[in-house]
């Protein structure tokens, strides 16, 4: 804890907000799937600096173990997400957002 | 407890009939099951001590009600969905996939703690994912769950910035604790804030409100038509009573951090879902903006910040839903007969099929809330719980939004009756029971609003 404390919590919480943001940018300007999913485990990442940056400051283990079932759960959408990827790669031969076009309004 | 312990190992049977080689009486030991859980469920009313799981869940009425909402829709979405049930090669995942939806869906009604709130957010979305790609060769389905999955994911981001937030402020995830701290003048008020609007950007992606709504007519449009009746009765319901919890019980006393956003997305919501629903002619789509606009008039029940709004939010969910299954379900035998779900599908069928005309007419009325049926008083209790403390503007929005709803939900009705059909619609006899359970409920709901809304 004592080294924690020699970065202040305010570094933490800018340097997850930064991060998000830039996994938030990435989803809305990539157009490739494979990198859009990898900006959300981007914003997933920064959501788990803050919780164990926020956790060790008030010196409570529940933020922690919060990072455990997030790890997990991305773990799994990961896992949902790439097989649906495979299954649109098998049907349109690309990964390219763009394509995704049939429906609309 | 019981409902959520039975839930899960219904979902473990499905798993297992796949080893043990009983699949084919799985579908049916689906359906007895549910009903058994539908039963236990009623048996935990007025429970002495409600929260369980070391304060990680809260099966107080409100929730037993909600799970009840739950169980029902998903027995007369199991009647109605064999056709999804015929290949034999997948009935135990496809099975066992929606039952773990409704896991996830229960743990979204009862949770007392935020990581509960996301674990069912996940465990229900990530099954959800899987149905709508279900139809693996095509194409729309593939676009519909690939979108689903992409923006499910970056609303969960936006859900656990949120509560990494709140965490940050009040070092704790229990919703009692939060709701303490909440009414102690907080010291932090920039991170509550900060917390409180990501939270409500992250559930508002979850129940498709206005502008956050953009996936779901794409969504529900591709997915097969029953996994499109699923996620706009169950997963709406589940999102909406997780939302409703969480603002109503932790965040009420700081209001005014998300009142006026979310009367705002509320107003859009109604007057948007409505006005493009006006311009569709597919009727699949046409549902999937009326269902964005139910979003809408379920956030007035959020607005209220009373207990009142909990008992019109479960009124309004089954009614809601009933409807909802009914007309999914016709539109179904519509789209298998006629091959598309266009309005002109729907010509002649006043004549030929007198009972899917009468189901027709009867989710659509009750749907656009006209009296005397159960819409119209879930419209009603909604309206009278936002107004014991709020002013008339946003009711009289939702009143301009249901008059342009009738437009659309009588457009159906009327090319029901126009034109000559010359076939006549083969109706299963499973599919025959649902839809007069359903006319049964919406119009015993309508006649007889107290026996729900006997006060709790």
């Amino acid at each position: 804890m004592g080294t924690l404390q020699a970065i202040p919590l305010n570094h933490y919480i800018l340097v997850s907000v930064i991060l998000f943001s830039i996994g938030v940018m990435g989803v809305l300007l990539r157009r490739n799937a494979i990198i859009i999913f990898m900006c959300i485990e981007l914003m997933l990442n920064a959501v788990n600096l803050l919780m164990v940056a926020f956790s060790a400051h008030h010196g409570d283990g529940s933020g922690q173990v919060f990072v455990f079932f997030i790890m997990a759960v991305a773990a799994a959408e990961v896992a949902v997400g790439l097989s649906i990827l495979i299954m649109m790669h098998r049907n349109t031969n690309t990964t390219d957002v763009g394509f995704l076009n049939k429906l609309k309004f | 407890m019981k409902a959520l312990l039975l839930l899960s190992g219904l979902g473990i049977l499905g798993i297992v009939s796949e080893i043990l080689n009983f699949k084919k009486y799985i579908y049916k030991l689906t359906i007895v099951g549910l009903i058994l859980t539908l039963g236990i469920t009623f048996l935990e009313w007025d429970n002495p001590a409600p929260l369980q799981f070391s304060n990680m869940v809260n099966f107080d009425n409100l929730a037993i009600s909600f799970i009840a909402v739950l169980v029902v829709t998903a027995i007369l979405w199991f009647l109605t969905s064999a056709p999804i049930f015929d290949d034999s090669e997948h009935i135990a995942d496809k099975t066992t996939l929606i039952l773990f939806a409704l896991v996830g869906a229960v743990c979204m009604v009862s949770y007392h703690n935020v990581t509960m709130l996301f674990i069912g957010i996940e465990i229900l979305s990530i099954c959800m994912y899987v149905m709508a790609g279900s139809k693996k060769g095509d194409l729309a389905s593939n676009e519909s769950s690939m979108k689903y999955f992409l923006m499910g994911a970056f609303a969960t981001g936006f859900l656990l910035m949120g509560i990494a937030f709140i965490y940050g402020a009040t070092a704790t995830f229990d919703l009692a604790e939060i709701k303490m701290y909440m009414e102690n003048s907080p010291e932090h008020l920039e991170l509550v804030y900060t917390g409180i609007t990501l939270l409500v950007i992250g559930l508002s992606f979850k129940i498709s409100a206005v502008p956050f709504h953009f996936w779901a007519p794409d969504v529900y449009d591709g997915a097969p038509i029953q996994v499109t009746s699923l996620m706009s009765t169950i997963v709406k319901t589940a999102a909406i009573a997780a939302f409703y919890k969480l603002f109503t019980v932790s965040f009420a006393s700081q209001s005014i951090a998300w009142e006026c956003t979310l009367s705002y997305i509320a107003g859009i919501t109604i007057i948007l879902g409505n006005l493009i629903a006006v311009f569709q002619s597919s009727a699949k789509r046409m549902l999937a903006y009326s269902g964005i606009s139910h979003a809408g008039y379920l956030l007035l029940a959020i607005l209220a910040n009373n207990t009142s709004g909990g008992n019109a939010l479960v009124y309004y969910t089954l009614a809601y839903s009933v409807a909802t299954i009914a007309a999914f379900a016709i539109i179904a035998l519509v789209l298998q007969a006629k091959g598309d779900t266009n309005f002109s599908s729907f010509e002649g069928l006043g004549k030929k099929n007198p009972l899917l005309a009468l189901a027709t007419i009867l989710s659509m009325l009750s749907l656009a809330g006209i009296p005397p049926f159960a819409g119209f008083f879930g419209k009603y209790y909604l309206f009278t719980s936002y107004l014991e403390n709020h002013g008339i503007g946003l009711v009289v929005v939702a009143l301009i939004g249901s008059a342009i709803s009738i437009y659309y939900y009588f457009r159906l009705i009327v090319t029901m009756f126009k034109g000559e059909s010359e076939e006549v619609i083969p109706i299963s006899g499973t599919v025959k029971l649902v839809l007069i359970l359903c006319i049964l409920i919406t119009v015993a709901l309508g006649i007889f609003p107290e026996l729900l809304n006997g006060g709790w």
